[in-house]
């Protein structure tokens, strides 16, 4: 497995200087010959070129004729050129310049080469014949000024070597950073993508096509990511919406079970109850009637009376809430002349520490509903919310109001009729249990716990519905939405 | 038994002499020398015509022109030829040359790699001119020397 310890720019500025140390070298080397060759060339040139010429100077001149002349033939060759070294000879007779190095006491064999003596000094001895006489001259040239030319091109070129090879890597650095900074910025935007961040866009300024290609591909598969997720999140929103919408349809239709369990048994109680009753409040009129007037009997049968009648009325109430109600008179109905006159009865009953507010709208349909029993509904929801303010100062609110079709509540064109109070509110745990016959908050003896239930069965019978919106010190309201009917008006002869 | 110690001591001497004559060659000096064919006519050549010579230009004798042929048999006679008669390094040599022939159109000098196949070519054609070593042509008839070029 390949070892990731390696950035990109370090990547590739380690390859630059790796390529170099292995090519700077040869060209070192082979540069290095060339000039080697070059200077070295130049000197035997020049050498062979100078002594040619000042061998066919004592060939053709009379130079040889005398030695004086001779002399200061030898002297020109040391102080116009670079030997350091002239001498002319026979065998038996040798002329030497006295202005050649002294350090070189006698000429040896020719050099075929530079450098070939070892001794920086680079001899040519050519023959020479002249008036049938056969000389020898024999000139020494310097090489150390080639030499340190030499090395003082191969010095240089070293520098220039070295300085190109620190101006590479840098610029291999730079071009390596701005090459990976594109990469770099691909790279935290897609972790950031990765970590959950699908809104930073990959916006990367590159002039490298196969950079900005990458980056325009990445770009179409974050948005086609964010789509995906948007999808996604609707759909469990959505799921989360149908689950709680669900929740509150079992709830409620648990809810529903339980009241009809209970009106159900409560309304055969009620029955068998009232079946008790009938004979005794009928008998008991009897005997009333039968009783001589002023008869001490007749206070206490009034009292059986009152009592009986009294168990007649709350039989009622709890066939009311079981839906027993075999004589409601459904009618179109104008829900607003039903709710001014409760609210002017309960205004009367009402103490003056409770605001009454009226907020009823104009020109609302008709509902089918029994205008009596209505006004039941209002005079039970009112009296709750008088209860619910515990007789202290507060305010009640009664409004009408026409809805529209889609509100969350109802699904079809109502009336919705509201009450609200501004008392305490109530916990879940009450709201849950509101509409059970006999369940009250209050303290036993100063409440039957049958209001609300008998206003839940009225709302059964209507075919309407209720809700309950309350928090704790927020107040309550209950709201119930009567179905409009089609093509009606006030005007249309309500049952009131 | 007297004639057969003859033949021993004359055998000897020979064989004696023979090791002499070889050891005398081996440590005699070494010289290059411009050879001709021996059937040739051409007469003594001083050096600045013999580097007129082998400088490509031209040069007659006896009404026909000569021709330079180039020895580079081995390094050593190849550097003595150009410090002695051309008086030039390798590469300006190489150089002039190439420039003789591209710009004025005219032949350059054989080389010959081996020194048997020039001095087979200076043997046959009287006008040809080449360079060896003594020693290599000492005594061989079908060239003459002209004259010494370098000696050590």
């Amino acid at each position: 497995m390949a070892r990731l310890n390696a950035t990109f720019s370090r990547f590739v500025t380690a390859s630059v200087v790796a390529v170099h140390l292995m090519l700077l070298p040869a060209l070192y080397f082979g540069v290095g010959y060339v000039i080697r060759k070059s200077h070295e060339d130049l000197f035997v040139q020049h050498a062979r070129t100078f002594a040619r010429v000042l061998a066919d100077e004592f060939e053709v001149g009379a130079a040889l004729d005398s030695a004086a002349q001779t002399s200061d033939l030898l002297d020109l060759a040391i102080i116009h050129g670079e030997s350091r070294y002239a001498e002319l000879t026979d065998g038996s007779h040798s002329v030497r310049s006295a202005l050649g190095s002294p350090v070189i006491t006698a000429a040896r064999r020719t050099d075929l080469s530079f450098a070939h003596g070892g001794d920086g000094i680079y001899f040519i001895v050519l023959p020479i014949e002249h008036a049938g006489h056969s000389a020898e001259l024999r000139l020494g040239f310097d090489e150390r000024p080639t030499q340190q030319r030499i090395q003082l091109a191969l010095n240089r070129m070293l520098l220039l070597l070295a300085a190109y090879l620190c101006v590479a890597v840098m610029l291999a650095a730079y071009l390596s950073s701005r090459l990976s900074r594109p990469i770099r910025r691909l790279q935290d935007l897609s972790r950031s993508i990765a970590s959950g961040d699908y809104e930073r866009a990959l916006n990367v300024t590159t002039g490298i096509r196969e950079l900005h290609d990458l980056a325009a591909d990445l770009e179409a598969m974050r948005h086609e990511l964010v789509g995906i997720n948007d999808r996604l999140q609707e759909k469990m929103r959505e799921k989360e919406i149908s689950e709680a919408g669900r929740d509150e349809l079992q709830k409620q239709l648990r809810h529903r079970q339980r009241l009809e369990t209970v009106g159900t048994l409560a309304g055969g109680v009620a029955h068998e109850f009232n079946n008790v009753l009938v004979p005794i409040i009928l008998f008991t009129e009897m005997a009333m009637a039968d009783l001589p007037p002023g008869s001490p009997s007749r206070a206490d049968l009034d009292r059986v009376l009152a009592s009986a009648r009294r168990a007649k009325n709350v039989v009622q109430k709890i066939l009311t809430f079981s839906h027993a109600l075999d004589d409601a008179a459904l009618a179109p109905t104008d829900l607003r002349s039903v709710v001014s006159e409760s609210i002017a009865l309960f205004s009367a009953l009402a103490p003056s520490s409770i605001e009454i507010r009226t907020d009823i709208a104009e020109d609302l349909p008709l509902v089918r509903a029994d205008a009596t029993l209505a006004g039941d509904v209002v005079m039970n929801l009112c009296t709750n919310a008088f209860q619910a303010m515990h007789d202290a100062k507060g305010i009640l609110t009664v409004g009408l109001r026409a809805t529209t079709p889609g509100a969350p509540a109802a699904a079809v064109p109502s009336v919705e009729l509201w009450v609200s109070d501004s008392g305490p509110g109530m916990e879940q745990r009450t709201v849950d249990r509101i509409f059970e016959p006999f369940f009250t908050t209050r303290a036993v003896g100063q409440g039957t716990g049958l209001g609300l239930s008998v206003v839940h069965g009225i709302v059964q019978v209507f075919g309407a519905s209720i809700t309950v919106e309350t928090a704790i010190g927020a107040g309550t309201t209950f709201r119930i939405f009567f179905p409009a009917l089609a093509d009606s008006s006030p005007s249309s002869e309500p049952a009131v | 038994m007297v004639s057969s110690n003859s033949v021993k001591h004359v055998a000897a001497t020979i064989v004696l002499v023979l090791l002499l004559g070889a050891a005398t060659r081996a440590f005699a000096a070494e010289e290059v020398v411009l050879i001709v064919s021996a059937r040739s006519s051409i007469g003594q050549l001083d050096s600045p015509l013999v580097r007129r010579l082998f400088l490509g230009l031209t040069v007659t004798q006896h009404g026909s022109r000569l021709r330079p042929v180039l020895n580079e048999a081995d390094a050593q006679i190849k550097e003595l030829f150009l410090q002695n008669i051309v008086s030039m390094s390798d590469s300006t040599y190489d150089r002039y040359l190439l420039r003789l022939s591209l710009q004025q159109g005219r032949t350059q000098p054989t080389v010959y790699k081996s020194e048997s196949e020039l001095i087979d070519a200076v043997a046959a054609e009287p006008a040809t001119v080449g360079y060896a070593w003594m020693r290599d042509v000492a005594h061989n008839p079908r060239v003459r020397v002209l004259r010494v070029v370098w000696h050590d």
